[in-house]
C-alpha cells in the first residue's frame, strides 16, 4: 500500500519535473536571447536564438570601459542599500502604532500611505525637481536617497501593517502589565519576529530602486554619479549601433538582483506569507 | 537586532552628510589665476559626434591643466531633462541648442555678438541663429546641408539618369524601384521621429518655398488653414498606401537603418549625412548620395535644407561665464572646427573653414539650389515636433485619416501659440 | 506647574496610545515635503496654460479639464491602463496559480524553476521591453522566425494599436508572473494540510477539493495579487517605451507614460498637470476601495 502510493508518488514528481523543465525553458527563452546577443559581434546578421560558435567577450569589455558599468554598479549600490535601510527604519516603526491603533488619524495616514503607492511618480516629477533644485540636492547621493526612501516607503508600510496584524494584540498587552513602556513593545516583541518580512521588503523595495529610472535620471547628472540603468540605457540610445554592448551591459545590469534573490529566497517566501496572504 | 537597526541609521544618516558635505567641497572650486575650475558641458549628440567633441574638450583640458570639462550627453533624455533644468533655471554652463537656439532656449542664453567668433558664420547659418532682436545664441561647430538620402546605384538600375525633380517623378522612381523588388523609403517608425523627419524636410516645398503659394506669413500669425497640411499629411500616407514603405515602417527600430543603407536594401532615406557615414562604416563600399528636396509646384525649384547640427550656447546665468567663452572660443579655432566637421561628414557654419567630405563634390553642383530650415523649426511653435511625431506614425500605422491629421495639428498649433502670448 | 505639565507629557508619552503616531513622524515629514507639496503645485500648473520650462505662463482656468473630456488620447490611454492593469491580473492570475500549484510541493527541479520564473520579475521593465522588442520585430524577430518554421510568414506584431496593446499586456502578464507566483505559493503553503485530509476523508474529488477549500483560503492572496498588479497599470512606463513609445499615434499610452510625453514632448505641462490629476483622484477611489478591504480584514481578526 505504501509502495504503491510512492510508486504513484514517484510518477506524479515524475511528470512535474517536465512540466518544470518546459516552464523554465520558456522563461529563459528572452534570457538566452540577449545572453547569446552578448556574446555576437556587431554587425551578425543571424537569427537570435542561433548562439554564436565563437563567443566573444569583447562587448562586455566594451561595456565595461566605454559604460563604467563598474562604477555604476558601486553607485547604485549606495543608493540602493540606504535607501533600502531608511525604508525599512521609518517603514517599521510607523507600520506599528498604525497597525495598532485604528485611531482616525492613524487610519487616514495609512490610506494616504497606500494611495500614495500608487501615484506614478513621473506624473509629479518637475515638481519634484524643482524642490530638489533648491534644497541643493542635485548631484547628490542625499537626494536621491530621500527620493527613493519616501516613494518606496508606501510599499513598506503596507507589508508591515499587513505583518503587525498578524502578531495577537494580547502579547503587548502582557508587556504593558509587565511595565514595559509601549515605545519599547515595537523593539521587544514585534521586531524579532520580522525577519521574514523584511526579506521581502528588502527584496520588492530594493529590486525597484535598483530599477528605477527617472529619478535617477533627473537628480543623478553627473556622469561620475550615473547609475545602472543609466549606464546601461545609453547604449540603448537611439543612435545605438552596438547591440551586443548594450546586451553585455544589460546582462551585467541583472546579475546583482539575481544574486540578491538567490540569498533571500529562503525568507522571501515566508515573509510574503507574513505580510501578503494572511 | 534592535542595535543593528539603530547603528544602521546612525551610519546611513552619517554617510548621506558626508556626501552632502563633499557635494558642497566641490561646488567652491572657484577661479584663481588663469583658468580654474569646473564647466559642465550638456549635449543630446551620439558618436560620431560625441567622440569628436569629446576629444576638443581634452585639447582644451590638456591647454588648460586647472580646467575640467564635465562633457556628458543624455541623449534621448536630453530634451526631457533640459526642460526640467529651464523650469528650475538651474542649467549647464554650455548646452547644445539642437536647432531650438532661438524658438526654445533663446530665454536661457548669453548673447554671443561680442565674442571673436560671431563674424565668421556663413550668412545662411547665420539667419537660424540669431534673434529677431538680433542676438547670435549659439555657436554651430557642424551645420547641416541636407535633403535626401538616395543610392546612386538602385536609380540607375530602376532606369533613372537624373534624380526626380518633382514629387510626381518621385512617385514614379519610388514604383520603378519597388518592382525590383528593393524597399523605396525605409521608415524606422519604432521612433517616429522618422516619419515626422519625413515630413519636415517635405513640409517647406507644399507650403513655403514657391513664391505665388508661400504660407509663411499665415503660419507665423496663426491664419493658416491646416486644411492645406493635408498636402504633406496625404504625401506620407500616399507613401504608405502604394506600399513604398518597408512593411514594417510602424515598428522597426533606428538601429537597422544604417544596414538597410549600406547593404542597399533601400533607395531612400530621410535622414542627415551622419546616416551616411554610419552606413559606410559597415559598409565603406554603398554607393550613397544626398539628393535635393523635390518640389510640389511644377515651376518651383529644388530645394536644399539647411541648419545648424551640433552647435553650443552659454548660459545666461552661470557662474562660470569666463571659462565657458574660453571653451568656445577654443572650439571655434579653424583646426577643432575642422577636426569634427571630417568625423562626422558634416559640414561647417564658418565662412573660414575648409572641410574636406567624401560627398562635396556631390555638394557642389546644388551650391545654387536655395536652402530652407527644417520646417518646424521655422515655421511652427516650438512644441508642434511631438504632434508632427504622434501624427506622422498615426497616419502611416492607418490609425487616424489624413483629416483627423490636421485637425490634430491645428489643435496643438493653436494651443502652443496661445501659450507664447 | 511646569512639572506637573511635564509629567502629565510623561505619561502620554508612556501610556497613551495616541503618542504612538509619533513614531509615524519621519515617514509623514517625508511625504509632506516630497509628495504632497509636489502634488498641490501639480494641482496649480493644471490651471495654467504653462509649456513646462518658460518662465513665464498664465492661467487658463478650468479650460485643461475641458479638454480632457474631449481628448481621445487621453481616454484611449485611461483604458490601456485599464487593460494593462486588469488584463496583466486576470492573466497572471491563472498563470501565478498554475505555476503554484506545480511548485508548491517539493521535487528535484522546484527551486531551480522557482528562480527561472522569478528572475524576470527583478529586471527593470525597460530592459524587458528591449528584449522582448527582439522577440516581436519584424526583421529577424525571434517570434517569427518560430512561425516560419511552420511556414507562416512574418508579421508586424506590434504595428496595430490594439494589438499591440494586448501584447504589451501579455509581456507585462509573463514577465512579471513571478511576483504573482511567489503570492500563490504563499497562499498554499499557508493553507493548513488538515482542511486537504478532511476533504480528501469526506470523498471530495481534486476538483471539488480545489473549487471549494484552496480557492476560498486563497482570497487573500487574490485580493493582494490585485493590488499589486493594479498599481503595476497605472505606473506602467518603462515597457510601453521601449516597446512602442506609445505609439503608433497614441495607440498604447498608459495615463503614466502620456503624461510625460504631453508634459516634456507636447509641451502641454498645464493640460499634463490635468491628466496627473485625474489619474490621482481615479487612484483614490481604488484607494478607497481598498481601504474598505483593509477594514473588512482587520474586523476578521478583531472582530
Amino acid at each position: 500500500m505504501a509502495n504503491a502510493k510512492n510508486n504513484l508518488k514517484a510518477r506524479h514528481n515524475w511528470i512535474k519535473n517536465i512540466v518544470a523543465v518546459v516552464t523554465s525553458v520558456f522563461f529563459f527563452a528572452p534570457f538566452y536571447i540577449i545572453l547569446s546577443l552578448s556574446f555576437k559581434v556587431r554587425g551578425d546578421r543571424s537569427s537570435h536564438w542561433i548562439f554564436p560558435s565563437s563567443p566573444h567577450i569583447q562587448s562586455y569589455v566594451v561595456a565595461l570601459t566605454k559604460g563604467n558599468i563598474g562604477t555604476a554598479i558601486i553607485n547604485t549600490l549606495i543608493v540602493t542599500v540606504f535607501s533600502v535601510v531608511l525604508i525599512i527604519l521609518f517603514g517599521s516603526i510607523a507600520s506599528y502604532p498604525l497597525a495598532r491603533h485604528r485611531s482616525k488619524l492613524n487610519k487616514f495616514i495609512l490610506s494616504a500611505f497606500v494611495g500614495v503607492m500608487m501615484v506614478p511618480p513621473l506624473s509629479v516629477l518637475v515638481p519634484i525637481y524643482r524642490l530638489m533644485v533648491s534644497l541643493g540636492g542635485i548631484n547628490t547621493f542625499w537626494g536621491i536617497i530621500i527620493l527613493s526612501t519616501t516613494y518606496g516607503l508606501p510599499m513598506s508600510v503596507f507589508m508591515f501593517s499587513n505583518f503587525i496584524c498578524t502578531i495577537p494584540k494580547e502579547l503587548d498587552e502582557a508587556a504593558l502589565l509587565d511595565g514595559c513602556s509601549q515605545f519599547a513593545i515595537f523593539p521587544r516583541i514585534i521586531l524579532p519576529n520580522m525577519m521574514p518580512v523584511v526579506s521581502s521588503v528588502v527584496i520588492l523595495t530594493g529590486v525597484s530602486i535598483w530599477n528605477d529610472y527617472s529619478f535617477q535620471l533627473y537628480i543623478l547628472q553627473k556622469p561620475k554619479l550615473r547609475t545602472i540603468t543609466l549606464a546601461m540605457s545609453s547604449f540603448f540610445s537611439e543612435g545605438m549601433t552596438n547591440l551586443p554592448a548594450a546586451a553585455a551591459a544589460a546582462v551585467m545590469a541583472v546579475l546583482p538582483v539575481v544574486v540578491l534573490y538567490l540569498f533571500l529566497q529562503k525568507y522571501f517566501i515566508k515573509g510574503t506569507v507574513d505580510s501578503a496572504v494572511k | 537586532m534592535k542595535k543593528t537597526i539603530v547603528l544602521a541609521a546612525i551610519l546611513s544618516l552619517f554617510m548621506v552628510f558626508s556626501v552632502f558635505a563633499t557635494g558642497q567641497k566641490e561646488a567652491e572650486a572657484s577661479s584663481l589665476d588663469g583658468l580654474h575650475g569646473t564647466l559642465s558641458v550638456a549635449t543630446n549628440c551620439e558618436d560620431p559626434t560625441f567622440s569628436a567633441v569629446n576629444e576638443i574638450a581634452n585639447r582644451f583640458m590638456e591647454e588648460n591643466p586647472g580646467v575640467e570639462v564635465e562633457y556628458v550627453s543624455y541623449t534621448k533624455d536630453y530634451e526631457n531633462l533640459m526642460k526640467a533644468k529651464m523650469a528650475a533655471n538651474d542649467l549647464p554652463d554650455v548646452f547644445a541648442t539642437h536647432g531650438w537656439g532661438v524658438k526654445r532656449y533663446s530665454e536661457y542664453l548669453m548673447p554671443l555678438n561680442e565674442l571673436s567668433f560671431a563674424k565668421r558664420f556663413t550668412e545662411s547659418i547665420l539667419n537660424v541663429i540669431k534673434t529677431p532682436a538680433g542676438n547670435i545664441v549659439t555657436m554651430p561647430v557642424t551645420a547641416e546641408l541636407s535633403g535626401i538620402i538616395y543610392n546612386k546605384d538602385i536609380l540607375k538600375k530602376a532606369g533613372w539618369d537624373h534624380v526626380p525633380r518633382t514629387w510626381d517623378e518621385f512617385l514614379q522612381s519610388c514604383e520603378d524601384v519597388k518592382a525590383l523588388g528593393v524597399v523605396p523609403i525605409y521608415i524606422a517608425g519604432k521612433d517616429t521621429r522618422s516619419q515626422a523627419n519625413l515630413m519636415d524636410v517635405a513640409a517647406p516645398t507644399f507650403l513655403t518655398t514657391y513664391k505665388n503659394d508661400d504660407q509663411s506669413q499665415a503660419l507665423y500669425d496663426g491664419t493658416f488653414d491646416w486644411d492645406k497640411w493635408s498636402r504633406v499629411a496625404g504625401f506620407l500616407k500616399t507613401l504608405s498606401d502604394r506600399g513604398f514603405l518597408n512593411v514594417d515602417a510602424n515598428t522597426a527600430d533606428p538601429i537597422y537603418r544604417g544596414e538597410k543603407l549600406a547593404y542597399g536594401e533601400t533607395m531612400y532615406v530621410f535622414q542627415n549625412q551622419a546616416q551616411i557615414a554610419s552606413a559606410w562604416d559597415i559598409n565603406p563600399d554603398a554607393n550613397l548620395s544626398m539628393m535635393p528636396v523635390p518640389v510640389y509646384h511644377e515651376e518651383d525649384t529644388p530645394i536644399m535644407i539647411g541648419g545648424e547640427r551640433e552647435s553650443y550656447g552659454i548660459w545666461k546665468d552661470t557662474k562660470n561665464k569666463e571659462l565657458a567663452v574660453a571653451f568656445l572660443e577654443f572650439m571655434s579655432r579653424p583646426e577643432n572646427i575642422k577636426y569634427v566637421c571630417e568625423a562626422t561628414s558634416m559640414p561647417t557654419g564658418f565662412s573660414d573653414v575648409d572641410v574636406d567630405l567624401r560627398l562635396s563634390s556631390d555638394f557642389k553642383q546644388y551650391e545654387n539650389l536655395r536652402t530652407f530650415p527644417y520646417f518646424d523649426r521655422e515655421w511652427l511653435p516650438s512644441g508642434m515636433w511631438a504632434t508632427m511625431r504622434s501624427t506622422g506614425g498615426a497616419l502611416t500605422a492607418g490609425e487616424i485619416t489624413v483629416k483627423q491629421a490636421c485637425d490634430l495639428m491645428a489643435e496643438s498649433y493653436h494651443s502652443l501659440l496661445s501659450q507664447q502670448q | 506647574m511646569v512639572e506637573a505639565k511635564l509629567k502629565r507629557f510623561s505619561r502620554f508619552l508612556y501610556a497613551d496610545p495616541r503618542a504612538l503616531t509619533l513614531l509615524t513622524l519621519p515617514a509623514v515629514v517625508l511625504f509632506s515635503v516630497f509628495v504632497v507639496f509636489p502634488i498641490i503645485s501639480g494641482l496649480n500648473i493644471s490651471f495654467t496654460n504653462w509649456n513646462g520650462y518658460s518662465q513665464s505662463y498664465s492661467y487658463v482656468g478650468i479650460q485643461n479639464y475641458k479638454d480632457l473630456l474631449f481628448n481621445d488620447s487621453v481616454w484611449t490611454a485611461f483604458r490601456n491602463t485599464l487593460v494593462y492593469g486588469l488584463g496583466s491580473t486576470a492573466v497572471q492570475t491563472v498563470l501565478g496559480l498554475g505555476l503554484a500549484m506545480l511548485l508548491v510541493d517539493k521535487f528535484f527541479l522546484r527551486g531551480v524553476t522557482r528562480t527561472i520564473v522569478y528572475i524576470p520579475a527583478m529586471v527593470a521593465q525597460l530592459v524587458i521591453g528591449y528584449i522582448w522588442y527582439f522577440i516581436v520585430t519584424y526583421e529577424r524577430g525571434a517570434l517569427n522566425d518560430i512561425i516560419n518554421l511552420f511556414g507562416v510568414s512574418p508579421i508586424d506584431w506590434m504595428s496595430k494599436g490594439n494589438r499591440a496593446v494586448l501584447i504589451i499586456m501579455l509581456i507585462n502578464s509573463i514577465a512579471y508572473c513571478g511576483k504573482t507566483m511567489i503570492i500563490f505559493i504563499a497562499g498554499l503553503e499557508s493553507v493548513p494540510n488538515m482542511y486537504h485530509e478532511a476533504a480528501s476523508i469526506d470523498g471530495a474529488s481534486g476538483w471539488q477539493a480545489f473549487r471549494h477549500i484552496t480557492i476560498p483560503l486563497l482570497l487573500p492572496a487574490f485580493t493582494t495579487s490585485l493590488v499589486l498588479n493594479i498599481i503595476g497599470g497605472l505606473k506602467m512606463f518603462g515597457l510601453v517605451i521601449a516597446m512602442t513609445d506609445g505609439g503608433p499615434g497614441y495607440a498604447t499610452h498608459s495615463l503614466s507614460s502620456l503624461i510625460n510625453t504631453m508634459y516634456f514632448a507636447n509641451q502641454r505641462a498645464g493640460f499634463s498637470s490635468a491628466i496627473g490629476i485625474f489619474s490621482f483622484i481615479f487612484i483614490m477611489l481604488v484607494s478607497i476601495l481598498l481601504r474598505r478591504y483593509l477594514e473588512y480584514k482587520d474586523q476578521q481578526y478583531n472582530g
